[in-house]
This record gives structure tokens, sequence and C-alpha cells, in this order.
């Protein structure tokens, strides 16, 4: 529970140091924004970890294969980069950098599900009898 | 844990870069404000690049990418 009173209170000061920065010097208001950007994500790993190992224990329980999961978290950890960037990006101003950005993110996504999609597909065609 | 250190140190040089370029800009030095200013960005921007640089090693190793 003091965890994310941390983070709260973090993002509260970050904004008010970048309001009162983006006056004098706009270039130190975009550093600091991309710093306390950084920082609020390294807070949320520790309880990020907790989850990624609870839900590979629950999976385990449920016996789901472990390539599936591992797909799943590559996913997940390919979302949170891109999205981070691309925040950083349109935050900056750059929106088409940041769209461009996530299409990249989409991209590598779509690129991981498609042997799984061809799986499924497969199967249901075994299913249909030809 | 990550140290909340980070940003003050961001925004203390900032306003320290920015008190020193107003300073050498009204001593007509303006040509060694705008290096104060760039030096002061360059080492913020390392400063910052070193947490991106630990995020990305986190995430990485986390979701096995």
């Amino acid at each position: 529970m003091t965890q994310i009173v941390q983070i709260v209170g973090i993002g509260l000061v970050l904004t008010v140091l970048v309001i009162v920065m983006q006056e004098q010097r706009g270039d130190w208001a975009e550093l600091v924004r991309i710093g306390g950007g950084v920082l609020m994500l390294l807070f949320l790993v520790a309880p990020l970890i907790k989850v990624v190992n609870d839900v590979t224990r629950i999976a385990v329980l449920a016996s789901i294969p472990g390539v599936y999961l591992g797909l799943l978290f590559k996913v997940l950890g390919i979302a949170y980069l891109t999205t981070f960037a691309a925040r950083i990006a349109y935050d900056s101003g750059e929106s088409g950098i940041a769209a461009r950005l996530e299409l990249a993110g989409k991209l590598f996504i779509l690129l991981l599900a498609v042997p799984l999609i061809a799986s499924v597909t497969d199967a249901l065609l075994k299913l249909v009898p030809s | 844990m990550p140290n909340i250190d980070l940003i003050f140190k961001l925004a203390g040089i900032g306003i320290l870069v920015t008190v020193a370029y107003t300073v050498l800009e009204r001593l007509d030095r303006k040509e060694w404000g705008q290096l104060v200013a760039l030096a002061g960005i360059a080492i913020g921007f390392l400063m910052v690049l070193q947490e991106v640089a630990v995020l990305f090693r986190t995430v990485r190793s986390m979701f096995n990418l």
C-alpha cells in the first residue's frame, strides 16, 4: 500500500517539476520527463515480477504448456517496451514516430502469434472431413 | 528499489545550467553559455540513458525476450 502512495507522489512531483521547467528550458523539461517516466516504470518492476511469478505458478497448476506462457510473457514484454518508447516520442510531440513504434510493436506481436494461429488452423482443418 | 534522487538530480542540474547560462549571457560570453548548456544536456542524457538501459535489461530478463 505504501508503494502506490510513493508512485503517486513521484508522479505529482514530476508533473510540477516539468511544468516549472517547461517555461525556462524546454530541453531540460524533456530530460526530466523521460527520467521520471523510466523511474516510475522501474518502481512497477517489483510488483510485476510478483504477478508474473504467481501467474506462472497458477499455469503450472492448470498444466498449461510452458511454451504458450513464454509466448504470452514475450508479448507482454514487447508491449511494455514499445509503449514506453512510443509514449516518450508522443510526449515530445513526435506523434508520427510514436505511431510507427506502436505499429512495429503490433507487427512483432503478430509475428509471435502467427505459429499459434497456424497450429489452430491446422487443428481445425483436421476436424473438418475433406 | 530504484532511487527517486534521479529526478531531483536532473532538475537540480537543469536549474544550475540555466542559471550559469543566464549569468554568462549577461557577461557577454554567449558561446561559453551555450557550451555549458550543451555539456549539461549531455550529462543529463547520460544519467537518463543509464536508467533506460536498466529498465530494458530488467524487462528483457523478466519476460525472457
